[in-house]
């Protein structure tokens, strides 16, 4: 299964539903594509609900890492919600948990911009 | 299928050789068989694995009722004595044997000879320079066998001819030409040049053109008059209205005796004065469904009348164009396998840069025993170690996996490594280098390319640090307690967060203790249920197996992986350093 994207507006924030494998290959410059239109379009607040990811690899990560940046660059936020446990793991590994503010719940995410 | 042996020659040529096995960069195997006594055929072993079976999808097919369907793997590892070639039966129903006597693993030398079941299939296996052929892929091998099957199916034909001797004679000749080059001439030109000769011959028409389809309509592929002169593009010149027909219809046209119905009146046949055309589909199954599409045509015409065609010379030369739509087919594939080996030759120069990065030997760094291993992905990938000389004298050693695969992972690993050795090379305290290279690969690369990395400094008196850039939890095994104890990372990978810090940890290789570094291809290695090897079963295998030293953990870690894989294709790079104090 491919990667699929949803964007939403919800107060403001941009929502991206992420569903499926973000790996090397399956779409995985996506994301990156995606934050980096939605940036270039002025948004400042984009909040990645990752409760439907099956899967993701190392490359995956550098992808979040990517969005990340190129929001931050745009003097922009981007925040997590909805982590599966391996994505979790992957993030504790890396230590990016330090660098990511990560939510447990949607509604609160977009509370917290 | 019959198969024969090799000469025994092999076995004499094996007393000669080193016994330590010693590899050069390139491997061969050298395939003989029935249908190529004397010579045989070569087949490079510079990917990174290679299947060897009789079910298609495997690496290397051999159809012999002892080959089962997945039979063995042969698989290029990284020793500290350099790169060695190791064939792995793959729980096959007749075994695998090397110099008759049955293996599970083997690691390969030159001259070996490996029997696919005993006194089966047999195959030798020889270093690059014994390539007598010409180095082959796979796919190339089996190409050229599956055209002559097609073109032994051709002469099936043959014993059909039955009613006037003579001419049929000629027509017999005619096909043989044709297999005969279809076998041993397989190019595009030489084969279409010996089609339409064919079917000049069978036909008696003056001028014969294959077409091949092309974006919006048909165009010439080749062209030949009855005196055996090519005709060229300029000369190129068909009844549209037939083409269009036989195109349109898949049906074929003959009107050797002369053009009639709605065609006669046709403005290109008037033009031309032709007095007969025969034209026929080339047809091939698409690649969606089995539905034959037309791919091309066989266009023949003459002014004058040609043969009047019988029932079996329409068949002989429908027959003709159906081998010819085969060849056409064929020439697809071999046109996206010739594109397939660039792209191969271009990875494998690739990979042999990174392997370049890999140390040729391991340090000596007394009380230590160092032991390493890396085997690679096929598809290029992004994990290296290496042993740096620092002023201090300190074992200086590391491992880093690099995110992605192919070429970018591998000129990553280039950046990288060439960076660690610039920035040690300053003296500086490790923390300090790698800020230095965390800064520079942030500058060089976007942000979703990023290492991680375990970096370790240890003096002769066990004592010494570590930093894990974001790399996967290191396990130091305690011999004193038995027990294995977590190093888990401390900071964020490389190339990421340009200010990003890197602060050591206190780590104490104590004598009996041993440090096992590795990359997460090791515990995510799959089985063929998806199941993963995991931490779980890496943690018992070293407290099982890190009191008996690093040797013997190293080949304890390998075979536990491959039963637990049974040959499951790698999806990503499996690499380990292990460290044991030995004072």
């Amino acid at each position: 299964m491919s990667l699929k994207l949803n964007t939403r507006d919800v107060d403001g924030v941009m929502v991206i539903t992420v569903a499926g494998r973000i790996t090397l290959g399956e779409g995985s410059s996506d994301i990156r594509d995606k934050v980096h239109e939605l940036a270039a379009n002025g948004t400042k607040k984009i909040l990645l609900n990752l409760s439907d990811v099956t899967y993701i690899d190392s490359s995956g990560i550098g992808e979040l890492v990517a969005g990340y940046t190129t929001m931050a660059g745009a003097g922009g936020t981007l925040k997590l919600v909805g982590l599966t446990n391996r994505v979790k793991d992957l993030l504790q590994i890396t230590k990016l948990y330090t660098v990511f503010d990560v939510h447990e719940d949607e509604a609160h995410a977009v509370r917290s911009f | 299928m019959k198969t024969k042996l090799t000469p025994c020659a092999a076995s004499e040529q094996n007393a000669l050789r080193p016994c330590f096995p010693v590899m050069p960069d390139s491997a061969v195997l050298l395939v003989e068989t029935a249908d190529n006594p004397g010579r045989p055929e070569t087949f490079s072993l510079s990917g990174g694995e290679v299947v060897i079976g009789r079910r298609t999808g495997v690496d290397l097919l051999l159809t012999h009722p002892l080959v089962s369907r997945r039979h063995a793997r042969i698989v290029r590892e990284e020793q500290a004595g350099g790169p060695v070639f190791v064939i792995i039966d793959l729980e096959s129903s007749h075994g695998t044997w090397v110099n008759d006597a049955r293996v599970d693993r083997h690691v390969l030398r030159p001259g070996d000879r490996i029997s696919l079941g005993r006194n089966g299939i047999e195959l030798r296996f020889a270093d690059g320079t014994e390539s007598q052929t010409g180095a082959r892929t796979g796919p190339g091998l089996l190409q050229e066998a599956e055209i002559e099957r097609a073109a032994r199916r051709l002469a099936d034909v043959l014993p059909e001819a039955s009613d006037d001797i003579h001419s049929e004679l000629e027509k017999i000749s005619c096909l043989l030409d044709f297999h005969y080059y279809f076998g041993k001439a397989f190019s595009a030109e030489k084969t279409f040049q010996h089609i339409l000769k064919s079917a000049l011959g069978i036909s008696g028409a003056e001028r014969a053109f294959i077409l091949r389809k092309q974006q919006g309509g048909f165009a010439y592929a080749l062209g030949l008059d009855h005196t055996g002169n090519l005709l060229g593009e300029s000369e190129f010149q068909t009844s549209g209205s037939v083409v269009d027909r036989v195109a349109g219809g898949g049906q074929p046209v003959f009107m050797t005796q002369g053009i009639h119905g709605e065609l006669a009146g046709s403005e290109s046949i008037v033009a031309m004065n032709l007095r007969a055309v025969a034209c026929l589909p080339l047809e091939a199954l698409s690649q969606e469904s089995d539905v034959a599409v037309v791919t091309g045509i066989l266009y023949l015409d003459s002014r004058k009348h040609m043969h009047s065609l019988s029932g079996l010379d329409e068949k002989l030369l429908t027959r003709l164009a159906g081998e010819a739509g085969h060849v056409l087919e064929k020439l697809e594939m071999v046109v996206t396998l010739a594109e397939q080996r660039r792209i191969e030759q271009e990875l494998a120069i690739a990979e042999q840069t990174q392997r370049s990065l890999l140390p040729l030997s391991l340090p000596q760094a007394e009380p230590f025993r160092i032991r390493a291993f890396s085997r690679a992905t096929r598809q290029l990938g992004g994990d290296f170690y290496d042993f740096i000389a620092v002023q201090s004298g300190e074992l200086t050693g590391l491992l880093a996996d690099v995110s992605g695969k192919g070429i970018p992972a591998a000129l990553l690993s280039s950046l990288t490594l060439g960076a660690l050795n610039m920035e040690f090379r300053s003296g500086r305290p490790s923390g300090e280098v790698l800020s230095g290279v965390n800064k520079l690969l942030c500058g060089k690369t976007p942000a979703h390319r990023f290492v991680t990395l375990f970096l370790f400094q240890l003096g002769a008196d066990g004592r010494g640090h570590y930093i894990s850039a974001g790399h996967n939890p290191a396990y130091l095994f305690r011999g004193a307690a038995g027990h294995v104890e977590e190093l888990p990372s401390g900071s964020l990978p490389l190339g990421m967060f340009p200010f990003t810090s890197y602060q050591p940890t206190p780590l104490e290789v104590a004598p009996g203790d041993l440090l096992v570094v590795y990359s997460d291809g090791l515990t995510e290695a799959e089985n063929g249920a998806k199941e993963e090897f995991g931490e779980e079963r890496l943690r018992g295998i070293i407290c099982e197996a890190a009191p008996r030293g690093a040797e013997y953990l190293e080949s304890r870690l390998l075979s536990e992986l491959d039963a637990f894989t049974q040959g499951a294709a790698q999806t990503d790079d499996i690499t380990f350093v292990l460290i044991e104090n030995r004072a």
